[in-house]
């Protein structure tokens, strides 16, 4: 299938996206999961030369468990995270996840994705059932000067927006502009082709999340199916509501982080925006596209709402709880002026002109989906 | 009034909606009621004055009426009817539903039995979820009730999980 390609509002070279061939695909097997819990036997991931990522990834396990990486060692013999004590190594993060566990290698200029042999074993937490199956994907090549990513931009019963209208919908290419501008300020191309939702728009036009129950935004990431596995698909949707918190908008949610990249039609494989402010504030909507899609390829907040995390990365602010002057367990962007709430992964809409660190762009270079 | 005392309460205001303003607009999170903390007791009124600023979007509008639900007071609930009833924006109506539901029970039931009545599907599943989150025999009830004349197959699917183990 050949699609038509669209880069910062302007028609490009029509193309069938990334390389496939550069993604090498290994099966890790399948494997039973205990519903009380299960640490996985140590899995050997062979890494082959010349790979600039690594995606691991374990599922489906069901929307009532969550798994993450719980322990990784290098080629060279040296434990490189373990997750009962995270914080202790650098250069790596794996967080829980529904469903679909999901490891990427690097997250972090610390940590590269070196060939060899690499052991890993995943946790997954009580309330999983039946058999896992795992798999590793390497991107293997080299990095370009100037990465591209191509994204789908899939439009799911939204009033008045679809894969025609959107194409000259002033407040959508506002926000869209405002996405491809923050991206290619950072050196990352992103080109963009517009589809149409074929499933039960109805349905997924307002998604509806809780707390321990991610099933809808889950199946929605499973209609994911570019014509290339490295395409990475973004939802517009009406809204997306935790019904934990009584319906509260979630203005964008990806899958991750980090997403499933390079693989399609799973509950990890997708990006979801809310468009309720298109109307009235579409920059938002841009800037909450950057992050989202920041996430998806392998980034983290700088610094958590509540201090109790950072990313892996060196060159991003860190904000500690020292800075929460007025004590309420939530560090303002003003709180940390100095320290992060101008980076485009900080945890709220803070800034006017959000950036990208070096870091962040050598990290999102090297993922999987970006060629 | 003193003018250094109009503009340091003039200064005050703002610094406040700007912090909520900042809380109300994470990325992914939702405020919990601590966030609100060290606004005190002007919080709720704070949050009001947001829901219903035209000049902030609506999914921070919208935000405000979902944090409303922790401040269960008459007054409170008094604003989220009426912006179930009234509000001009089909956001605003939903999130009040569900606000309503989350802050006050069962007290909410015949506000989100009119949800379920409505002609628009995307109220109907927001009214749905908010039984499912409620989960009281009161709102199993309903549920039941309505799922047997409720013609969306996702919002049956969710009412059938009301009360459920």
């Amino acid at each position: 299938m050949i699609a038509l390609w669209l880069a910062c509002g302007e028609p490009a070279a029509t193309t069938d996206g990334p390389p496939a061939e550069e993604i090498v695909a290994a099966d890790l097997g399948t494997h039973d999961v205990s519903d009380t819990g299960w640490y996985s036997e140590p899995m050997v991931v062979s890494v082959p030369e010349g790979t600039t990522s690594t995606m691991v990834t374990c599922g489906d396990f069901g929307p009532s468990a969550v798994g993450a990486i719980y322990d990784l060692t290098t080629p060279s013999g040296t434990l490189a995270y373990q997750g009962d004590d995270p914080g202790a190594y650098g250069g790596f993060r794996s967080d829980f996840l529904d469903d679909r566990a999901v490891g990427l290698l690097p997250v972090s200029p610390r940590l590269a994705s070196e060939a060899g042999d690499w052991t890993l074993r995943w946790f997954v937490g009580a309330g999983a059932g039946g058999s896992v199956s795992c798999e590793a994907r390497h991107r293997v090549d080299t990095v370009s000067e100037r990465p591209t990513l191509l994204v789908d931009l899939v439009f799911v019963g939204v009033d008045g927006l679809d894969a025609t209208t959107a194409q000259t919908d002033a407040n959508f290419q506002t926000a869209l502009d405002t996405f491809l501008g923050d991206w290619s300020a950072a050196g990352v191309d992103v080109a963009v082709s517009y589809v149409d939702f074929e499933g039960d728009s109805a349905a997924f036009t307002v998604i509806e999340v809780s707390d321990d129950d991610a099933s809808e935004l889950g199946a929605l990431f499973e209609t994911a199916s570019p014509f290339n596995d490295r395409v990475v698909t973004f939802f517009f949707v009406t809204d997306i509501a935790n019904t934990t918190a009584g319906g509260a908008t979630i203005l964008g949610i990806a899958a991750g982080p980090p997403g499933a990249a390079s693989l399609s039609r799973t509950s990890k494989s997708g990006v979801a925006i809310a468009t309720l402010d298109l109307a009235t504030a579409p920059t938002d909507v841009g800037r909450v596209m950057a992050h989202e899609g920041g996430h998806f390829l392998g980034l983290f907040h700088t610094t958590e709402k509540d201090g109790s995390q950072t990313d892996p990365l060196d060159d991003t602010p860190e904000c500690g709880v020292a800075n929460d002057a007025d004590a309420n367990g939530v560090l303002s962007s003003a709180e940390c002026a100095a320290h992060g709430s101008d980076n485009a992964m900080w945890w709220t809409l803070g800034s006017d002109s959000p950036a990208f660190s070096d870091d962040q762009v050598w990290v999102v270079a090297r993922n999987p989906a970006v060629d | 009034m003193p003018t250094a005392f109009v503009a340091l309460w003039a200064w005050s205001v703002w610094a406040a909606d700007d912090a909520i303003l900042d809380v109300l607009g994470a990325y992914e999170g939702v405020p919990d009621v601590a966030a609100f903390a060290s606004m005190g007791p002007e919080a709720a009124g704070r949050l009001i004055s947001v829901a219903t600023d035209p000049a902030v979007p609506p999914s921070r509008r919208g935000r405000a009426v979902s944090a409303l639900r922790l401040f269960p007071t008459s007054e409170v609930q008094a604003f989220l009817v009426g912006q179930f009833r009234t509000a001009p924006e089909a956001v605003l109506r939903r999130k009040a539903v569900g606000a309503l539901a989350a802050g006050f029970g069962d007290a909410a039931l015949n506000e989100v039995g009119e949800a379920l009545a409505s002609t628009d599907v995307q109220m109907r599943a927001a009214a749905a979820h908010a039984l499912l989150a409620m989960g009281t025999p009161a709102a199993a009830a309903l549920a039941a009730e309505r799922r047997l004349v409720e013609p969306a197959g996702h919002v049956v699917s969710v009412l059938e999980r009301v009360g459920a183990p």
